[in-house]
């Protein structure tokens, strides 16, 4: 790894991701629709967050305003001091549509060593440091191969090798496994975990799926109510050490599992 | 949205999209209107020269007798592409059979058939709606069987299963769904059909509008000929604005669906067939 | 019932269907015999229309007289100077609508504004038969085969411009975050990402010029007697040798089909990068 990497993360130990207040809408005058109101969080260095809530409840919208990629309409996103308008150097994201986030004409490797390439990273360590992220994630010989040669799983494997490779100390994820299917998306969730032990990153993931993310989350903020809102915030304190099979036939486990499916459907009928 | 602030959009809208036109019709105008160049008369002598052919003189019914053997030419045209197109989609081995027959056919310089169909046939009306129909029959056969080819196999399965006649599988299914791909034919065949028009005129005709502007180029009356060209021009523009609102009214079901989807459920019409002159 | 069916089915002859399936496959998409069965059927067919006597004797000869006259215009040296006029009025026409096609669709395809200031007049244009231009254009070059490259050029253009621009417009919205979130320069959002995308595209309107541009020059020819492939079929109906007409034409198609082909192969050569079922 690099010296820039080492500085941007150690630099990262008293930065956290906090919201204030956001408020999104669409549209102006009296059509707006109203998606996020009065949001409240804060993302600690080094924790994995996961924002659960029902489709429609405005948690990809959530994770643009994060990313810089829209602007809040009311409120704010900060970064440590700095506030989020526009993407950072210091966020990655992962996007949930692979196909698309990939460029097609790109070999892998060029694809994972592309935000480098717009860093001005030489040629060498790009490709150096391509190849180490990709194995980083389970992905060898690959490299000269195209996009579309690759399952979805390998293919979103990649787009976590990129960010990973931007060694951004924030890692946002936006349903990056919701078009996997099941065996696959417990695979990289246990990749997600090494990664985020291995790497200290921060990551902000985003999932409609409640055993994910009770599975992936130190913490699970729930949304919910249109416009949504935070309606509770679970502590999973189920260690660091997870596992799909003891895990998951943990009584805290599905205890946890119930809080927040009751928490989704009360601010559903709430609505 | 208020009424005033939809109003400002679409009035923000209509400028940044009109201003151009606007701008190179004044430039023409301005440009041209102390000209005493023969060939560039000003453009207010060419429009004055193109009312009164349509109002007063033969440019009208020059006009008429041109529409009316485009429009006979493509209705040949669709029906027999459609129906050709229909059947080759359906069976597999008869459309691989006869694939490279259909993409020789439309290889061959259509315009070519011009001067043998109006030697042979004569001047009148039905060699040119021949030559139209020739010309417009493949892109619009071509595409319908890949529309048809490009219905999803679930749901000719599922009409399988649930043991609906044929002809009502055709009539309520197949049209319907290779619908969007034979527009896309039938724009291009659109096109096809005015060159094959004009071309036709301009080789052997009494009159129509390709006749016309030849005619008066040959007579050195360049007015005239500047107010044919004119004319067709604008002519070819209502007449893909008339097929676009056809299009945009029957098809209804189609440009009301996510337009990911619509991409990604026909990418051949978007990245192929969109323009072809 | 169906459970047996397919058990048995599995259970059917395992030796041949290692090879058999690839095999079946190529046999079911290009049925070689079955497309000369089709060719010969075309001719059986044309042959009888003909004997019925329902066409004129001048419109479709007997395919047995096209086949008779066509060592002739291939042995005759007319027939290489009438292509090579064709070819070099098309290619003058269409290599001058890539050179201002295709920077003009980059340029305007990278701006919003001037998208939708040129929507319009693009409309307009490109639903102008060129051809009609002949007369206005005949006026002020005469016929010569200057006006013929101008004539293929007027044609040939749009198709580029408008693909070239669309490619730059139609920008997949998870490769546009993409681009944005990694912070990328606009430099190299440029060459890496903008152009690459419109590749496709821009090919796809070369192609589309490139078989234009024959057809436009043929049809030139025809017209305003310019020499080419176009004169020859004119000469050769009017000089009463329908035939021979007819060998123009059909090798007028062996051309345009030759270059159609050859731009799809050049297209999946330049396009490794996609994969196979998005080609054609």
């Amino acid at each position: 790894m690099t010296v820039s990497a080492q500085a941007l993360r150690a630099s990262a130990a008293d930065r956290s991701l906090v919201v204030e207040g956001l408020g999104k809408s669409y549209g102006e005058g009296e059509g707006a629709h109203e998606v996020l109101a009065e949001l409240d969080l804060r993302v600690d260095p080094g924790e994995l967050v996961c924002i659960v809530g029902p489709s429609g409840a405005g948690k990809t919208t959530l994770l643009r305003c994060l990313a810089g990629l829209m602007p809040a309409t009311t409120g704010r996103v900060r970064y440590g001091e700095t506030t989020v308008s526009r993407p950072q150097a210091e966020i990655a994201v992962v996007f949930q549509d692979y196909r698309g986030s990939l460029m097609p004409w790109m070999r892998v490797r060029d694809n994972v060593a592309f935000p480098l390439e717009g860093r001005g990273v030489g040629k060498a360590e790009r490709r150096a440091r391509a190849e180490e992220y990709l194995a980083a994630v389970g992905l060898t010989g690959v490299s000269e191969k195209y996009p579309w040669q690759l399952s979805g799983g390998m293919q979103q494997r990649v787009a976590i090798a990129r960010a990973l490779a931007y060694s951004a100390p924030v890692l946002l994820m936006d349903e990056p496994f919701g078009s996997l299917d099941a065996q696959t998306r417990f695979d990289l969730e246990d990749l997600t975990h090494r990664l985020r032990a291995e790497l200290g990153v921060t990551i902000v993931l985003v999932t409609h799926d409640i055993d994910e993310a009770a599975y992936l989350g130190d913490r699970v903020v729930v949304l919910a109510g249109s416009p949504a809102t935070v309606v509770d915030t679970v502590e999973i304190g189920l260690g660091s050490e997870r596992d799909q099979l003891r895990t998951k036939a943990d009584p805290r486990f599905a205890e946890l599992r119930g809080r927040i499916l009751t928490e989704i459907r009360s601010g559903r009928d709430a609505v | 949205m208020t009424m005033r602030q939809r109003f400002l959009t679409f009035a923000r809208a209509a400028l940044v999209q009109l201003w151009l036109p606007v701008v190179l019709i004044a430039a023409w105008w301005i440009a041209s209107s102390s000209s005493t160049s023969f060939y560039f008369p000003p453009l207010s002598a060419i429009l004055a020269d193109l009312w009164q052919g349509l109002t007063g003189g033969d440019l009208l019914s020059a006009t008429g007798y041109s529409l009316r053997n485009l429009l006979l030419g493509l209705l040949v045209a669709l029906v027999a592409g459609v129906a050709v197109g229909v059947l080759l989609g359906l069976n597999k081995a008869v459309e691989a059979a006869t694939r490279p027959m259909l993409d020789y056919a439309r290889a061959v310089p259509h315009v070519a058939f011009v001067p043998v169909i109006i030697v042979a046939l004569g001047l009148g009306w039905l060699p040119k709606v021949l030559l139209i129909a020739l010309g417009c029959v493949w892109p619009i056969l071509l595409n319908t069987v890949d529309g048809v080819r490009g219905i999803s196999p679930q749901v000719l399965e599922c009409t399988r299963a649930y043991r609906i006649p044929l002809r009502l599988v055709v009539r309520r299914v197949v049209l319907p769904a290779c619908a969007p791909q034979a527009f896309a034919g039938l724009r291009v065949a659109l096109q096809v059909g005015m060159v094959m028009l004009i071309v036709s005129e301009m080789y052997g005709s009494t009159t129509g509008i390709g006749f016309f502007v030849l005619q008066s180029g040959e007579n050195y009356a360049v007015t005239d000929t500047w107010a044919g060209t004119v004319l067709i021009g604008g002519l070819g523009y209502l007449l893909s604005l008339v097929l676009l609102a056809a299009e945009q009214l029957s098809l209804g079901w189609y440009f009301q669906r996510q337009p990911a989807r619509r991409r990604g459920a026909v990418r051949v019409p978007s990245t192929e067939r969109a323009v072809a002159s | 019932m169906t459970v047996t069916r397919s058990a048995s089915d599995l259970g059917a002859d395992p030796v041949t269907r290692a090879g058999a399936p690839a095999r079946a496959r190529r046999r079911r998409e290009h049925p070689f015999l079955a497309r000369i069965a089709v060719f010969a059927a075309v001719l059986v067919v044309w042959e009888l229309v003909r004997l019925t006597g329902i066409v004129p004797a001048g419109l479709v000869p007997s395919p047995l007289d096209v086949l008779g006259a066509l060592p002739g215009v291939l042995g005759g040296a007319a027939l290489w100077q009438e292509l090579g006029a064709t070819l070099s009025g098309a290619l003058e026409g269409f290599a001058a609508s890539l050179v201002v096609g295709v920077p003009l669709g980059l340029l305007i395809g990278r701006s919003k504004l001037a998208e939708r200031s040129t929507r319009l007049v693009f409309d307009f244009v490109r639903s102008f038969p060129t051809i009609a231009l002949l007369p206005v254009l005949l006026l002020l070059f005469g016929a010569t085969t200057l006006m013929k490259s101008i004539v293929v050029f007027l044609a040939c253009v749009w198709p580029v411009l408008l693909q070239t621009m669309y490619g730059c417009m139609r920008l997949d919205p998870a490769v546009e975050d993409t681009v944005r979130a990694y912070l990328i320069p606009r430099r190299l959002v440029y060459w890496r990402v903008i152009l690459p995308n419109a590749v496709p595209f821009i090919a796809t309107g070369v192609r589309l010029a490139a078989t234009t541009s024959v057809l436009v020059a043929i049809a030139v020819e025809v017209l305003a007697s310019v020499d080419g492939l176009g004169r020859a079929i004119t000469d050769a109906q009017t000089g009463d040798a329908t035939p021979t007409a007819y060998v123009y034409i059909f090798l007028g198609g062996v051309l345009g089909y030759l270059i159609n082909k050859g731009a799809h192969a050049a297209e999946r050569r330049l396009l490794r990068w996609r994969p196979p079922a998005s080609g054609e």
